[in-house]
């Protein structure tokens, strides 16, 4: 697995964090919580390939 | 990797341009709004202490604000001296609309300065002073509730533009 995504996963975790930080001081609760939301996704569609990758190799080990 | 790291500068300073384009858009409304105010102050003071006729006093407003208020008052001012029939009304309502392109002015302050150009010319001085003492206390008014709501907006935009460019250029990396 390439370490890089960890490092990406971080990077935006911390910009979405100062984001929401950032639209909560402008009285925009609704478009801060859209931006964590987002972020998530984004998030989640990079992890969700090792998931899916992790369930499979725990499945090949323990023969399920 | 080189094109990619200059990639990635070129999308932070364009989302960081977008950033303080908006934050100076924010404040253009209430500038706008105060030279138009400046305008008034000046015919009233020409109507009022000098007696000047509303075409030679909307020359020396042009003459004496600058920007694309000065620039519709000296058109409004070149019109009226070579009217040929039609009402202060319409030329104003004429000089305004070739005048919007320019203008960062909401609706609502838009309908407030055409209004103003009903009662231009019209009746007495006593009028003429009501007039612009209503659309000054207007823009008093609205320049003030602006200027702190643009305060508030300016910087969240900067910063909006800043962590954006930040976050699309992690994202694409």
């Amino acid at each position: 697995m390439d370490i890089s995504v960890v490092f990406q996963i971080a990077a935006v975790g911390i910009l979405v964090a100062v984001l929401v930080q950032v639209l909560h001081r402008a009285g925009r609760e609704e478009q801060a919580m859209m931006t964590s939301l987002a972020g998530l996704l984004v998030v989640l569609f990079w992890v969700i390939q090792h998931v899916s990758e992790l369930f499979t190799e725990v499945q090949v080990i323990f023969n399920l | 990797m080189l094109v990619r790291l200059i990639g990635a500068m070129v999308v932070i300073g364009a989302s960081c341009a977008l950033g303080f384009h908006y934050a100076a858009q924010e404040t253009q409304r209430v500038k706008d709004l105060l030279s138009l105010k400046k305008a008034l102050l000046i015919l009233a003071s020409e109507i009022e202490y000098m007696r000047t006729a509303l075409p030679a006093a909307s020359l020396n407003i042009g003459k004496r604000v600058g920007g694309w208020v000065g620039e519709m008052f000296t058109h409004f001012g070149e019109k009226l001296a070579s009217s040929e029939g039609e009402t202060t009304y319409q030329l104003w309502a004429q000089v305004l609309s070739a005048a919007k392109e320019n203008a960062q002015l909401a609706d609502e302050d838009w309908r407030v300065v055409e209004d103003f150009g009903k009662t231009l010319g019209y009746l007495d001085i006593t009028m003429q002073k009501n007039a612009i003492n209503y659309a000054v206390e207007y823009i008093d008014e609205k320049a003030a509730s602006l200027q702190i709501q643009a305060d508030k907006n300016k910087k969240m935009y900067r910063s909006l533009g800043v962590i954006c460019g930040l976050l699309l250029a992690v994202v694409m990396w």
